[in-house]
């Protein structure tokens, strides 16, 4: 009896199971699919969004390829081995050669990896002799008081009504912080209350607001005016965390 | 005395090994159960816009408690109290744990702080931190009430419960081996739990010091972490992630050890360089203690500090990889490689996908990508491709081998099969489109997302319901196994060690070792 029962159960389960996962789907109505799914312009994977850094692009390409060339072959050689031995081997239990193998090859390909990922950190410190232009970004719960030279007194820049119900984006805050285009920039971060993070997504550029502390990023933006930039508050800071977006016009 | 073992004398007092062992369990998979509702309703709230099922607050309360739960009260509990308890005297050779009274105390410990995380979740609104209570949010500014103490305690009574656990294996590996049984002679599980054990005795005072320097901050009107009385908020983050880190490897590396044993049951013979084994255990358990910065990237560290911990972070994926390589030259011959049987199924997923996870986490110890990276979903697809697909397909692996110990019977390897095709569609659909959200640049906890992560979203909840239904047909399998009482057509004592006779009968008696047996080695 149970011999039959129990699978029973275990087919309608199943149908179950794919039934409920994807039924959801089926409410939505085909227009609102085909409107989210594209908008953004026809590319589902989002690689560095959009990313003028090519060091950054090119970095992780790189990487990408000799981890995944360099451990890739090891498995590879290993598994061929593996495939065309005819039996189980009770006398493969140790090998000196083998073991030296696999510890120098991939020690090898994370220095090839690690070698470009230090210069790159330490590209970041690189500073010209320009004397750069400081703005302070102050976070606080749940929005960001910035005070550049170029305005009088500190822009509050909260996120924009419109951005909370409209959805199109939440990246619209009524204070758009204006920043100098190719000029190198000074961004000294801080807090007053909870832990906020600020980042500018295309410049690949993230710190953390603390309280009683300053951290700050030297970068710089592109050559054309009126370009964008935006970002949103990257540590858990409560409940209108996702409410706190950065928002950069050149000029 | 207790000789008529009633109910209460045989569950409550009692210090038998097993016993404790199947409480760990039931207690564990209790809460496995609990954080995966927890993990479903997260799911759910992220399939559109805008509020759904649950609100702001209780979205980061959820949150937070999935974590907490997932890692202190399943992981933890299954593979060190519950596969640790059961396996350890037997493996061993010996009658029972050297401090059995102490094993019961590390047990009891743990419902009452079971109690306490739900009570912390129904006072006020519950804990909206995050699993890493950083503060200033932690502290009474951000999360008013009572709520973050009550977590505070049931974390002080997780490091109590497990120190004391790991005391007592370490006292019985040192101690309690069989005379014939030298250190070079001991099982791969056993191992891995000695240097969990380690890792837990060291790294759990320095949290507990952590979060007892946030509760009296809190309470007491101490400003350790308050700038206006000179303290810094950086100092907890530091204090935490000293423990963080050796913690994902404490959930990790019993799983190792299992992985070793079934393999070897498998295959039928040792696992490839058995000391080379254990010594890349031991890199990996010292290593996770000079890492921990990594998870701090973005909070200001000096340059030369983020370059030495990219440089060390990178480092302990060689000891890993070679792991993963002898295991993959221990299925040497052909048969086994595309062999389909349950256990080498499971086997082959955890290999691949814990290589994945492991991948991505090299990606993210760099420092300047983790720029990017930090704290977005590329973060969380990481830590779940390791975690959800390493330590807990290791659960899955264990229990599935030690089964005709532990229960009796044997689970049916045809469902198995399909319950683990299942399960595998669906933790990967969870987790691999995440990667691309996290690329794309949404960041972590989020209660909304902008309008075009909609389609990953949307896949990742597909995944995570899939998956809760393959943990429900897990649960429907044991029921079935239980029901029809099927004897195991393996010899139990081969799921102990590859050697000695059948000495344990399915599923393990009371008292297996009344005195101590010697193995001996036959060449």
């Amino acid at each position: 009896m149970i011999k039959i029962f129990i699978p029973t159960i275990f087919l309608i389960f199943l149908i179950f199971v794919f039934i409920f996962s994807f039924f959801p789907i089926f409410l939505i109505p085909i227009e609102e699919i085909r409107k989210r799914v594209f908008l953004s312009k026809n590319s589902l994977i989002l690689i560095f969004e959009e990313s003028n850094n090519e060091e950054i692009l090119m970095f992780h390409d790189r990487f990408m390829f000799s981890w995944i060339l360099g451990i890739g072959l090891m498995a590879f050689i290993l598994l061929l081995r593996i495939y065309f031995s005819p039996e189980v081997s009770k006398i493969f239990k140790g090998n000196f050669m083998v073991e030296v193998v696999w510890v120098i090859f991939p020690s090898l390909v994370l220095l090839r990896i690690g070698r470009p990922s230090i210069e790159l950190l330490y590209s970041e410190e690189e500073r010209e002799e320009v004397n750069p232009l400081v703005f302070k970004s102050t976070g606080l719960q749940w929005f960001w008081v910035y005070e550049t030279p170029r305005t009088e007194g500190e822009v509050e820049a909260y996120i924009q009504k419109e951005g909370r119900e409209d959805f199109i984006s939440f990246l619209r805050a009524d204070g758009e912080l204006e920043l100098p285009r190719l000029s190198p920039l000074i961004n000294i971060i801080t807090s007053e209350d909870v832990i906020h993070s600020w980042t500018i997504v295309r410049e690949i550029i993230k710190m953390d607001a603390i309280s009683g502390r300053i951290n700050s990023i030297y970068f710089s933006l592109s050559r054309l005016e009126n370009s964008k930039y935006f970002g949103q508050c990257s540590e858990l800071c409560g409940i209108n965390h996702r409410f706190m977006p950065i928002s950069i016009k050149t000029f | 005395m207790i000789t008529k073992l009633l109910f209460v004398g045989r569950w409550l007092i009692r210090t038998n090994h097993k016993d404790i062992g199947t409480l760990y369990f039931i207690l564990g998979i209790f809460s496995g159960v609990f954080g995966r509702v927890l993990r479903v309703l997260i799911r759910t709230e992220l399939r559109f816009q805008g509020p759904s099922i649950i609100s702001e607050i209780s979205y980061n309360v959820t949150i937070t408690a999935h974590g907490l739960i997932m890692i202190f009260f399943f992981v933890i509990p299954i593979l060190m109290g519950g596969f640790g308890n059961w396996l350890l005297p037997l493996m061993l050779g010996c009658g029972d744990m050297a401090f059995p009274r102490l094993n019961n105390f590390s047990f009891w410990l743990l419902p009452p702080r079971l109690g306490l995380l739900l009570i912390r979740s129904l006072v006020e609104v519950g804990v909206g931190a995050g699993w890493t209570i950083y503060p200033p949010l932690s502290r009474i500014l951000g999360q008013p009430g009572m709520r973050v103490d009550f977590a505070i305690f049931s974390l002080h009574i997780a490091g109590a419960s497990s120190i004391g656990g790991s005391i007592n294996f370490l006292c019985t590996i040192t101690n309690l081996r069989n005379p014939g049984m030298g250190w070079d002679s001991l099982s791969l599980f056993i191992w891995g739990v000695f240097f969990t054990a380690i890792l837990l005795v060291i790294s759990l005072p320095v949290f507990a010091g952590g979060i007892t320097i946030l509760l009296t901050d809190r309470n007491f009107n101490t400003t350790f972490f308050d700038p206006n009385g000179g303290g810094d908020p950086v100092l907890f983050s530091h204090l935490f992630w000293f423990f963080g880190h050796p913690e994902v490897y404490i959930l990790i590396l019993p799983g190792f050890g299992i992985v070793s044993q079934v393999l070897m049951v498998e295959i039928g013979k040792e696992p490839f360089g058995y000391v080379g084994m254990v010594y890349a255990i031991a890199r990996i358990g010292v290593l996770g203690f000079l890492v921990w910065a990594h998870h701090i990237f973005t909070m200001g560290m000096d340059i030369d500090t983020r370059a030495y911990f990219t440089g060390v972070t990178m480092l302990i994926a060689i000891p890993t990889g070679v792991k993963i390589f002898r295991w993959v030259s221990t299925i040497q011959g052909r048969g086994k490689i595309v062999g389909r049987s349950l256990r080498t199924l499971w086997i082959k997923g955890f290999l691949i996908l814990f290589t994945l996870g492991g991948l991505t986490g090299i990606i993210l110890a760099n420092a300047r990508i983790d720029l990017a990276l930090h704290d977005t979903y590329y973060v969380v697809a990481h830590f779940h491709y390791v975690l959800r697909m390493g330590a807990v397909f290791t659960i899955f692996i264990g229990f599935i081998h030690y089964y005709p110990l532990f229960l009796g019977g044997e689970l049916d390897k045809f469902y198995g099969k399909i319950q683990f095709y299942l399960m595998f569609l669906g933790v990967n659909l969870t987790f691999f489109p995440q990667h691309f959200l996290g690329m794309g640049g949404i960041p972590r906890r989020y209660y909304d997302f902008r309008r075009r992560f909609w389609f990953w979203h949307e896949i990742s909840r597909i995944g995570s319901f899939i998956s809760l239904f393959a943990l429900r047909l897990f649960f429907l399998l044991v029921i079935m196994s239980l029901l029809e009482k099927k004897e195991s057509d393996e010899s139990p004592l081969k799921t102990i060690s590859n050697r000695g006779s059948s000495l344990f009968s399915s599923p393990g008696e009371l008292h297996t070792i009344l005195e101590p047996i010697y193995f001996i080695k036959k060449n």
